[in-house]
């Protein structure tokens, strides 16, 4: 009808009237904002200057120095990891002393007193001493005698020599008794080696 | 080559300056440090963004929203907007609207009323543009559109094209 109006008619004439208000924008300094614009601008496209040549060769260098990095590191890993151990045998050779006497440093070198030492196999000779050698030589000799023994020399007490030979299990005490009496039996084998006697002598 | 040249640079900001520091106003108190770092950033992008107006605002939108939220000011502006005297727009002799009382009537416009008003009637933009710009569905930012128009109006005192004939009468 043309005496109602439109209330969208309406509503458009007060949105165009409204429209026809201008914003203030006296604060905004245009001057500045154009100057760090350009700015802006100019640093962008710097930083857009950068070829692909140059990219790709920065690229490189820098996988480069990351794979030289990561090598070394390994290398370094791996070698504090690998420790050999090794058991070194230094020879040391006798000092003289005159302080210490003759028998205390043949007492030190010697090892200890074990049944049959120098019959081990693999024992080093240098290692024993001349007697034990010498008594060793002697029980041989007295073991294949002990096996010819006849049955009245078997009944002889414990401890007065000979038969404890046989056993494994003798005593160095029963040894050196042994030895003694076998040096008192066969002069003529100990004369030979004097070194030998004056140890036994010794003992 | 740069883009985004001076040119263009001019001229959205003779023609659209205004109404984007009027759109930042509605959340900061700062709209022309908004406004000049939405045109630094435009300035460096490497390509023209394909609705460089719709980009514009979104971006003062953000920086605002950020800015107000940064100095804790938001709910205290939104609050204390009416205690404010500075106005929104040039005052024009010729205007039937005052100046003063438009922006008095604005600032007491709940926040998404004001803002689909302002992107509308200052900004040009459709009201698609502006539903994606708020985040909002298009009948919505209709609905408060029109609601605010209609708030507008009556806190104006613009009386109706039927009561003025009537008057007239």
């Amino acid at each position: 009808m043309p005496g109602e109006e439109d209330p969208k008619r309406e509503l458009t004439d007060f949105e165009a009237e409204l429209a026809s208000l201008r914003p203030r924008s006296d604060r905004l300094d245009r001057q500045r904002l154009m100057f760090l614009a350009g700015q802006a601008a100019a640093a962008t496209a710097s930083r857009r200057g950068l070829s692909p040549g140059r990219f790709t060769r920065r690229l490189a260098a820098l996988a480069a120095v990351a794979l030289v990095a990561v090598g070394l590191t390994r290398w370094l890993d791996r070698r504090q990891r690998e420790v050999v151990e090794r058991i070194v045998y230094v020879p040391v050779e006798q000092a003289a002393n005159p302080a210490i006497p003759d028998n205390a440093r043949q007492q030190a070198n010697t090892p200890p007193a074990t049944p049959f030492p120098s019959s081990r196999p693999g024992s080093a000779p240098a290692r024993v001493a001349p007697y034990l050698r010498e008594l060793d030589q002697l029980l041989a000799q007295e073991q294949g005698d002990c096996l010819t023994k006849s049955p009245q020399q078997e009944r002889r007490e414990p401890g007065s020599g000979g038969w404890e030979v046989a056993t494994p299990s003798l005593s160095r005490q029963s040894l050196d008794t042994l030895l003694d009496e076998l040096l008192r039996k066969k002069p003529h084998q100990t004369r030979s080696t004097p070194g030998a006697s004056h140890q036994g002598a010794e003992l | 080559m740069n883009p985004i040249g001076a040119e263009l640079l001019s001229g959205l900001l003779d023609e659209h300056s205004g109404s984007l520091m009027l759109y930042a106003r509605q959340w900061c108190d700062t709209p022309e440090d908004v406004v000049q770092e939405a045109f630094v950033l435009l300035a460096r992008q490497t390509s023209v963004p394909e609705n460089v107006v719709g980009w514009l605002y979104r971006v003062v939108r953000n920086a605002a929203i950020s800015a107000s939220r940064a100095a804790g000011r938001r709910a205290r502006y939104e609050t204390a907007a009416a205690q404010r005297h500075d106005t929104w727009f040039e005052p024009t002799a010729g205007d039937r609207l005052d100046a003063a009382a438009a922006t008095e009537a604005l600032r007491q416009l709940p926040i998404e009323q004001r803002e689909a008003i302002v992107a509308r009637l200052w900004a040009g933009l459709s009201f698609d543009e502006i539903a994606a710009l708020m985040g909002a569905s298009t009948s919505a930012v209709h609905r408060w559109y029109h609601a605010g128009l209609t708030a507008l109006r009556e806190r104006m005192g613009v009386p109706c094209l039927e009561k003025k004939t009537r008057n007239a009468n």
